[in-house]
């Protein structure tokens, strides 16, 4: 009995320890497919770029851009300013101040000079009321300030949307800084194809970076060891994952940092919804439904040259708290549109899209857990050799670090920013640091965001905010 | 088996790091290189400006090397910013021929900026044909370095030059086969030909191909025709059926920012029975921008029509309606204020603020019981407030 029992076991172990190794193989196949493809293509871009395959004047679609804010006095003003110092002519700035409990709105009042205005709104998508709004005309653009009851970012931004007054709106954080070019770069795809509803840009952290008129006026990697190792996993996941999945209309989220969006069809879709805490994703999903079912034509694309640079926590716990927030967003979305998971009329987006979010990136802390237990049950019990083990996690680790810095280098490469011999040695020390460690306590976080999973709805993901390196 | 597929997979990404260093290396290299060699074309550039300025035919060996070279895109690449530096250089005054007398301090005396511009165009007269003729090796190549070819040719304004069938030939079967930059340019280098025969014919195969070209790509480059507007708007006008009603309503989108010397005919349009809705759009947007007094009856005429299909006609109307000031006029738009459509009574209040009432004539409304119509009265009066930084009202 007890043998029998035992050659259970081990057989258990034995196959589960193969089903492992052989989502990770899957795995690393995918990721490496990913880079390769999102590699040529920014290097197809660059080229692109030196023969001037560009468009030569400067057509401009009018944009509304809608920063929510929270708390953000520290950072709105200067994230304003350099919005006004864009290279775009024809755009409105809507920021929407979710009763923020510190002084966002008097800041920004006082700052740019802003008067109160009674001015209707119409709902057109759901949102909480209006408290008061402040406009000015005496900027480059018109600046609008709306101070609405609290009810989170999603409501914020349908706040903002209603507002709006141009065909497409960006979305962006209070703290973050649009690159100078990034307006004319997210609206190329909507010249080039009249059924774009949303276009998603690169977002960058720019913890440590001089940025001057919108410009990178020195670029280095940050001095912070969690910050410098999300620059490596920033780089990595907006090449790799996310240019793949534009060659094929596939795209599951826009980065809720910077994305273009066509009103007509946020307000057809009911805007954002304020019940999931991954709004951006939700609304994404939300759109590829919409047209299917509707069999509406349309195109969810990615310029991979529009950047925004953003602040990257630079705590453990601010990391920790973002990505349990990230991760509890993937999941409420998943969850929301399960419908899309076998739905083979959506295409590609459901039986690659949907299923890799839904393996690769929701189960894969549950995955990674169980398969790192089981190894190292049998390899205690002997049941596999302790070499091959060894053996297999460098590889893995080193074929994850190779992959990674590959990335970062073509995406510092095609941007043309330069790399001292100090940080391309930093690089590489922070891509082994990344798959050693941080990646396990991320995986970590995830697999235990569900703890407070209630008390956490609808709050603002809060980050220690700090004054970005402008000039 | 897995060993293997993994360290193949290292091998592929360590080869991918090996390019990206290598690549790093090469764009340093040829960055470097580059500059030394533009920097020899601009001096064989300067030397042919002398060659001009002395009054003696540019040698057929340099012609016949010119084109040789420039049928190879790097090369192309680098005699484009050579040459973009000469003319900077000549347009900033700085450019002196090679063996100009010195000044004072030993340095060449640079060219009147007058002189050096006529130098370049009669450079440029005499190599056009030749650039002009290599356009049939680029048309086989990948679409990067065709729309390079023809964005080179419009830059430098080479297109004036050259002949005016032979170049459009080649445009017209660019723009047949190109993508959307190809297209672009196509259409920017056919505009500053200034042929109005030919940017037509240009329109109508955009009009024909398969492909988006956004109405802006149109209606704002139609703006950057070098030849004379009127009569290129004429024949836009005339020709006009002969497109699609997305080109159609491009072309006249083009004609508001362009003249108001068609009133008469858009005119006709917009009463035209088989008018399409949206080309009468922009029709109506036409007499917003330019006032005529003929189409104030039938502006108004929409105005009064809020309901169902002719909703759109009356928004678009109201709009343009600011563009005809008078007492019948401000009593349609305050009629107009107490839409049931939101959109209605914003345009009806915009156009109010922009004709520039008082507060006063509109007591009745903020003591009213329409809260919307007040609702949407103040805000306008807010706005002008804030915008002229004045009290209008208290």
């Amino acid at each position: 009995m007890r043998e029998k029992i035992l050659e259970i076991v081990s057989a258990f172990l034995t196959g589960a320890g193969s089903g492992f190794v052989v989502y990770l193989i899957l795995y690393s196949t995918f990721l490496f497919l990913a880079v390769i493809v999102g590699a040529w293509t920014l290097y197809y871009k660059n080229k692109k770029r030196r023969f001037r395959n560009i468009s030569d004047e400067k057509y401009f679609i009018p944009v509304s851009i809608i920063v929510p804010a929270y708390n953000e006095e520290v950072t709105v003003v200067d994230t304003v300013r350099s919005l006004l110092a864009l290279d775009y002519i024809s755009y409105e700035i809507i920021v929407v101040d979710d009763g923020s409990k510190d002084s966002t709105t008097k800041t920004l009042v006082e700052a740019f000079g802003m008067k109160k205005i009674r001015r209707p709104i119409r709902k057109q998508v759901p949102c909480k009321d209006v408290e008061t709004i402040y406009e000015c005309f005496d900027q480059k653009v018109p600046l609008v300030l709306i101070r609405k009851k609290n009810g989170g970012k999603a409501d914020a931004l349908n706040m903002g949307i209603n507002a709006c007054r141009y065909p497409y709106f960006i979305c962006m954080d209070a703290d973050s800084v649009l690159q100078a070019d990034s307006l004319i770069k997210i609206t190329e795809p909507v010249l080039a194809d009249e059924n774009v509803v949303a276009v998603g840009g690169v977002v960058r952290p720019c913890n440590d970076v001089e940025l001057e008129n919108g410009w990178v006026k020195k670029y280095r990697l940050p001095k912070n060891p969690i910050a410098c190792m999300q620059v490596i996993e920033y780089d990595r996941s907006f090449l790799s994952t996310r240019i793949l999945f534009d060659k094929f209309n596939g795209s599951l989220i826009i980065s809720g940092a910077f994305g273009l969006f066509k009103k007509e069809a946020v307000i057809a879709v009911g805007g954002y919804d304020s019940k999931t805490m991954g709004e951006d994703m939700e609304l994404v999903v939300d759109l590829h439904k919409y047209c299917t079912v509707n069999k509406k034509p349309y195109a969810i694309k990615y310029a991979t040259d529009a950047v925004c640079w953003t602040q990257a926590p630079e705590r453990l716990r601010d990391l920790m708290k973002q990505r349990k927030r990230w991760h509890l967003g993937l999941f409420q979305t998943l969850m929301k549109h399960r419908s899309m998971a076998f739905d083979f009329k959506s295409g590609p987006v459901s039986f690659i899209s949907y299923a890799y979010f839904f393996i690769y990136e929701f189960l894969s802390p549950f995955i990674e857990a169980f398969g790192i237990i089981v190894t190292a049950i049998a390899l205690i019990s002997g049941l596999i050799n302790w070499r091959f083990a060894l053996l297999f996690t460098l590889l893995y680790a080193l074929f994850g670090a190779m992959l990674s810095l590959t990335s970062f280098f073509a995406r510092t490469q095609t941007a043309e920013l330069t790399l001292s011999f100090k940080d391309v040695l930093k690089a590489m020390l922070m891509c082994l640091f990344e798959i050693t460690f941080m990646h396990f306590v991320l995986t970590y976080v995830r697999a235990t965001a569900f703890i407070g999973y209630r008390k956490k709805k609808l709050q603002w993901g809060r980050i220690e905010r700090k004054k970005i390196n402008l000039k | 088996m897995i060993e293997t597929l993994i360290m193949i997979y290292i091998a592929i990404c360590a080869s991918m790091i090996v390019f990206d260093c290598i690549f790093m290396l090469i764009m340093n290299i040829r960055a470097g290189k580059g500059k030394g060699k533009v920097k020899k074309i601009r001096e064989s550039l300067a030397d042919q400006l002398e060659t001009i300025s002395e009054k003696k035919e540019l040698p057929e060996k340099y012609l016949g090397k010119l084109m040789k070279n420039l049928k190879h895109p790097v090369r192309l690449h680098r005699f484009d910013d050579a040459l973009t530096i000469l003319t900077q250089s000549i347009e900033d005054g700085r450019f002196a021929l090679p063996h100009a007398p010195k000044g004072e301090d030993d340095v060449p005396l640079p060219l009147p900026k007058e002189e050096g511009k006529r130098y370049l165009a009669k450079y440029l007269r005499i190599i056009a044909p030749s650039l002009i003729a290599i356009a049939k090796d680029y048309r086989g190549q990948d679409a990067i370095v065709h729309t390079y070819y023809v964005l080179f040719l419009r830059k430098h304004g080479l297109l004036q030059y050259a002949n005016t069938s032979e170049i459009a030939a080649h445009l017209k079967d660019f723009l047949e086969e190109g993508d959307i930059h190809v297209c672009e340019h196509v259409l920017q280098a056919i505009y500053t030909i200034g042929d109005p025969v030919l940017t037509a014919d240009a329109l109508k195969i955009a009009d024909n191909r398969d492909i988006f070209i956004h109405p802006k790509i149109i209606s704002d480059g139609l703006l950057a025709y070098k030849g004379d507007q009127y009569a290129l708007q004429t024949l836009l006008l005339d020709k006009l059926s002969e497109f699609s009603v997305d080109m159609q309503v491009n072309i006249l989108n083009y004609l508001r920012f362009a003249s108001g010397k068609h009133c008469l005919r858009i005119l006709d349009l917009l009463l035209g029975e088989d008018t399409d809705d949206e080309v009468k759009f922009s029709c109506i947007r036409y007499f917003g921008k330019y006032q005529y007094g003929k189409a104030y009856f039938v502006l108004a005429d929409f105005a009064k029509n809020d309901k169902g299909l002719k909703k759109e006609f009356c928004l678009v109307s109201l709009t343009a309606l600011r563009n005809y000031p008078g007492e019948d006029t401000l009593a349609l738009l305050r009629e107009n204020l107490h839409s049931p459509n939101w959109y209605i009574r914003y345009n009806a209040a915009e156009s109010l603020n922009a004709l520039g009432v008082d507060y006063g004539e509109f007591v009745d409304i903020f003591d009213g019981q329409d809260r919307f119509s007040r609702e949407i009265l103040q805000f306008q009066f807010d706005r002008r407030y804030v915008k002229d930084k004045e009290e209008i009202y208290i």
